[in-house]
C-alpha cells in the first residue's frame, strides 16, 4: 500500500510516500523525518509529550494518523526558535526553569505555545495550570512551567504578537 | 523581557531560592529547542525495531505461539523466542554483583510475573514489530501467583550479597507477642508506587564489527556497560554506554 | 495496531456506502478510535474518514430557537463559541470538563456519543469482557471496580459512560440525527445509548454503516440556559473521568420552579435521566430526587457513590437556582473563587459566565 501525502512541516512543503496506514503523525515525525525533538512519553494520548500545532492548533500527535492529516500545517518543537532566536515561550522556559530532565519540555513548549493563541487563560495561574493540564511532569516542574508560560504570554499580548510562532 | 534570548543569556534571577547565584542552566537551550538528544531519538542507518511479548499471566509457562503468524507480517524480518535466541554468556542463576536479580531473558518458556518479556518482535518498521508481537497470541499453562507471604513456603536463598553465606535465624514471635507491655494488631496500606518517567525505557544497539554502542537512558554507565560484558560475553572494552540525556530515572534506570 | 484499508469519501452519502462493507468503521480526530486500535482492543478492517466531510462542521440556529451541532464540530470550537457558551453554559461547562486541552482541540461531536465506556478491564485485553467477546464473562465485577456502575448495570457488564457533554445534552432532551442507507433518521440522545443487559457488546442503537450527522437542541432547551449548572467530582482537578457529575437544569418563571431536569454521569452506562418529578413546584426543593431504581450497586464503592450522588444532585440543584456559573452552594460565593482542592469539584469557569 502507498499513500502520498503533503504536509507543510515548520514552513516547509514536504510530500511523503507513506508505505503504511497505521503511521501516526507522531511516528511520521520521529522515525521517517528525523524530527525528534517532539516526544513519545504514553502514545496513547494521556501525557501531552507529543504535542505539537497542527494547523495551529494544539493536538496529541500519537493519536493522529498521518494519512488522516493530509495537507495540513505542523509546527513542532524544532520549528519554533528562528535561527538563533529563541521563541519567547523557549526563552521564558529557560528565565523559569520550567524544565528538569527536559523530556516533557517540547511538548510543554508546544502546548504552551498553542495556550496563548487560544487566548482563554488569561494572567490567572489556576486557568493556565487548568489549560496546560493535558501536559505531564514526573520531575515536578510545574511551578517554573506556570511561570514561564505567564510571563511568556504576557509578553507576547503586549507585543500584540499571540498568534506568532 | 527581551523578545529573544541568546543562547549566552545569563538570568538576573533565581527563583524559589533565597541564597545562591543565578546559574545557567548548561543544557536548557538544547532541551527548549528540541536538540537535546535522547536514547530513542538516535537512528542509524539500516535500523531495525524490537518491539516485546510480554506474558499476560503472572505465573506459569508458555505453550504455544504463533510465530508464522508474526513473521508473516509484511515487514518483520525475525521473531525470537527461546528456540532460537542466543545464549546467555554465563549460567543465568550467577549473581555477578550485590544487585543482579536473575534475568531469564528467552532462555525457557517459564513465565515468572505478569508482563515478562517472551518472544522479541524484529522489524523493518515500529508498527510492523508492533502488530507482529500481537499476532503471536501467546498461551499459557497457569498456576497460581504466589502474591501474600501467607501460606506459602518461605524462601531461603544461597547466598547473601556477593557471596556471603546465608544466616537464619528464627526468634518465637508468639513469645515476643504474649509478653510485651504494649501490643499493635494494625493493617498498613500503601498504594503502589512507580517511577513512571516521562521518557519509558529505551535502547538503540549498533554493532560495528565486534564493537557494540548502545544509546539508553542510564543512571549507572559503568553497571550497564559490565552487566551486557557479562551477560553476552563481549569483553567490556568492546562496549560504549552513550546516556548524555536522560528523561527522568529516579532510580529505575539504574 | 493491525493493517486496515483507508478510505476518504467525499460526501454523507459515500461514506455511508464506504462503510456497508463489514469490518468498517468511521474515523473522524481518532482520539479514542486509534487508542482503541493501538490496545488491540478493536481492530476494524477498514476505516472511513469522515474528519473532512462538507456540511458536519457548522453551528446552526434553527427555526423556533432550535440549534444543529454538526458532528464534525470540536469540543473546544463548541465551547468557546461566544454564542453557543452563552446560549447553554452549562453544555459549555461540560465539554470543558473533559479530557485535556489537546483533545477537546480535535475530539468532535460525534465521536464524543460514541466514545466507548470506561473500564480498566475493557480496556485490557488480557481481562475477561463480555462486551469484547459475548460469554467470556466479567472482571470488573470483584476486581476494581469503585468508578463503575452503580445504577442500570448487569451481571454481564458494569461500566460507565464517560461522556460530560452527552450529560448536559442528555438533561436538554437532546436530539441526534443519524444517516444510513435506509435515509435519515433521529433518536433521543436519551434513548441513543444503550444499558448492557444481556447484550452489553451493543452500546447504541446505531446499526452498522449508520453515521451520526449531527446533534439538535430543541427550542425548549434554551428556557434552562439562565439556571442550569453541571457540577463533576473526581479525583484528579482536571483531566479525569467524574466519579459521579450531574447537569441540573431549571425553568424559572415568576420565582417559581416550572421545571426541573436532572441528569447524572459517571454512573451508568448512558447519561442518567433523573425523573424529578412532575409540576410545578411552590417552593425549590430541599433535595434532588434521586432515581427510584438506585439499588445495590456490584461492589464496595457503591453506597459511598449513593452518598455522593444526593450530595451532587443538592449542589447542583442549588448551583442551578442561583444562575449558571455558581456551582457551589450560595456559602461559597465569599470565598476566593478557584478550583477546590478539597473535594476536586469543577465549578463553572468564571470566564463562561455570561
Amino acid at each position: 500500500m502507498s499513500l502520498s501525502i503533503t504536509l507543510t512541516i515548520n514552513g516547509t512543503q514536504r510530500t511523503i510516500e507513506l508505505e503504511d496506514s497505521r503511521v501516526t503523525l507522531l511516528d511520521l515525525l520521529r522515525e521517517r523525518l528525523d524530527l525528534t525533538g517532539t516526544k513519545k512519553g504514553c502514545d496513547r494520548g494521556q501525557c501531552g509529550a507529543c504535542t505539537v500545532l497542527l494547523d495551529g492548533r494544539r493536538i496529541n500527535s500519537c493519536l493522529a494518523l498521518a494519512v488522516s492529516n493530509n495537507g495540513a500545517e505542523v509546527l513542532t518543537i524544532e520549528g519554533l526558535a528562528q535561527g538563533e532566536a529563541l521563541h519567547p515561550v523557549q526563552a521564558a522556559f529557560i528565565v523559569h526553569d520550567g524544565f528538569q530532565c527536559g523530556f516533557c519540555t517540547p511538548g510543554q513548549i508546544m502546548s504552551a505555545v498553542g495556550l496563548i493563541r487560544e487566548g482563554q487563560a488569561g494572567d490567572d495561574p489556576e486557568r493556565v495550570r487548568e489549560g496546560m493540564s493535558g501536559n505531564l511532569c514526573r520531575c515536578g516542574a510545574y511551578r517554573g512551567i506556570t511561570e514561564a508560560v505567564l510571563e511568556a504570554q504576557r509578553n507576547l499580548v503586549e507585543t500584540g504578537r499571540k498568534e506568532a510562532a | 523581557m527581551a523578545e529573544t534570548l541568546d543562547a549566552g543569556f545569563v538570568p538576573q534571577h533565581r527563583h524559589g531560592a533565597s541564597i545562591g547565584q543565578p546559574l545557567t542552566r548548561r543544557d536548557g537551550l538544547l532541551k527548549v529547542t528540541g536538540k537535546a538528544r535522547y536514547a530513542a531519538d538516535n537512528h542509524p542507518p539500516g535500523m531495525l525495531h524490537a518491539v516485546l511479548a510480554v506474558s499476560s499471566v503472572a505465573r506459569g509457562r508458555v505453550t504455544f505461539l504463533d510465530v508464522p503468524a508474526a513473521m508473516g507480517h509484511p515487514g518483520v524480518v525475525e521473531v525470537m523466542t527461546p528456540a532460537n535466541r542466543p545464549p546467555l554468556a554465563p549460567d543465568p542463576d550467577a549473581k555477578l554483583d550485590p544487585f543482579m536479580f536473575r534475568l531469564d531473558l528467552l532462555q525457557n518458556d517459564t513465565v515468572r510475573y505478569a508482563g515478562q518479556p517472551v518472544v522479541v518482535v524484529i522489524a523493518e518498521a515500529l508498527e510492523a514489530a508492533t502488530e507482529g508481537a500481537v499476532l503471536l497470541a501467546p498461551r499459557y499453562e497457569t498456576e497460581p501467583p504466589r502474591i501474600g507471604l501467607d501460606g506459602n513456603d518461605s524462601f531461603i536463598p544461597p547466598a547473601i550479597g556477593p557471596g556471603f553465606p546465608t544466616e537464619l535465624r528464627h526468634g518465637d514471635v508468639e513469645a515476643g507477642l504474649a509478653a510485651a507491655e504494649y501490643r499493635i494488631d494494625a493493617i498498613y496500606e500503601t498504594p503502589a508506587q512507580y517511577h513512571n518517567a516521562m521518557e519509558p525505557h529505551a535502547i538503540v544497539a549498533d554493532w560495528d564489527g565486534d564493537r557494540l554502542s548502545v544509546d539508553t537512558p542510564s543512571q549507572g554507565l559503568a553497571w550497564a556497560q559490565a552487566r551486557i560484558a557479562g551477560l553476552f560475553g563481549i569483553p567490556p572494552s568492546n562496549i560504549l554506554i552513550r546516556s548524555p540525556f536522560l528523561g527522568g530515572g529516579f532510580g529505575s534506570k539504574a | 495496531m493491525n493493517r486496515f484499508d483507508y478510505v476518504r469519501p467525499a460526501t454523507v452519502a459515500e461514506a455511508v456506502a464506504a462503510a456497508a462493507v463489514p469490518g468498517s468503521v468511521f474515523l473522524a480526530a481518532g482520539t479514542n478510535l486509534i487508542d482503541l486500535m493501538k490496545g488491540g482492543i478493536v481492530s476494524p478492517k477498514r476505516l472511513v474518514d469522515v474528519s473532512c466531510l462538507p456540511g458536519l462542521d457548522r453551528i446552526e440556529p434553527l427555526p423556533d430557537d432550535e440549534l444543529r451541532i454538526g458532528a464534525r464540530v470540536r469540543y473546544a470550537d463548541l465551547a468557546y463559541d461566544p454564542t453557543f457558551s452563552k446560549r447553554f453554559p452549562t453544555v459549555a461547562e461540560a465539554l470543558l470538563s473533559g479530557a485535556s486541552a489537546q483533545l477537546r482541540n480535535t475530539a468532535t461531536v460525534g465521536g464524543n456519543l460514541l466514545q466507548r465506556i470506561r473500564c480498566a478491564y475493557f480496556y485490557d485485553p488480557a481481562s475477561a469482557c463480555n462486551k469484547r467477546q459475548p460469554g467470556a464473562g466479567c472482571d470488573a465485577r470483584g476486581g476494581e471496580n469503585r468508578l463503575h456502575a452503580v445504577l442500570g448495570w448487569s451481571g454481564s457488564c458494569i461500566a460507565t459512560h464517560p461522556s460530560d457533554f452527552c450529560v448536559a445534552l442528555a438533561a436538554l432532551d437532546a436530539v441526534v440525527e443519524i444517516e444510513g442507507q435506509a435515509g435519515r433518521r433521529e433518536v433521543a440522545l436519551e434513548d441513543f445509548h444503550l444499558l448492557p443487559g444481556a447484550t452489553p457488546e451493543r452500546e447504541s442503537v446505531l446499526m452498522p454503516g449508520e453515521l451520526v450527522v449531527a446533534v439538535r437542541l430543541p427550542g425548549a432547551a434554551a428556557r434552562f440556559a439562565a439556571h442550569a449548572s453541571y457540577l463533576k467530582l473526581r479525583e484528579r482537578t482536571s483531566y479525569a473521568f467524574a466519579v459521579v457529575s450531574a447537569a441540573a437544569c431549571l425553568h424559572i418563571k415568576n420565582g417559581v420552579i416550572a421545571e426541573a431536569r436532572l441528569a447524572l454521569g459517571g454512573v451508568a452506562a448512558k447519561p442518567w435521566r433523573a425523573q424529578a418529578g412532575g409540576g410545578a413546584r411552590r417552593r425549590p426543593p430541599e433535595s434532588g430526587r434521586l432515581p427510584r431504581r438506585c439499588g445495590g450497586g456490584p461492589g464496595g464503592g457503591a453506597s459511598v457513590r449513593r452518598q455522593r450522588l444526593q450530595d451532587r444532585a443538592r449542589s447542583a440543584n442549588r448551583g442551578a437556582r442561583a444562575g449558571p456559573g455558581c456551582g457551589r452552594n450560595t456559602r461559597a460565593r465569599a470565598r476566593p473563587p478557584c478550583l477546590s482542592v478539597r473535594t476536586h469539584s469543577r465549578r463553572c469557569p468564571r470566564w463562561l459566565r455570561p
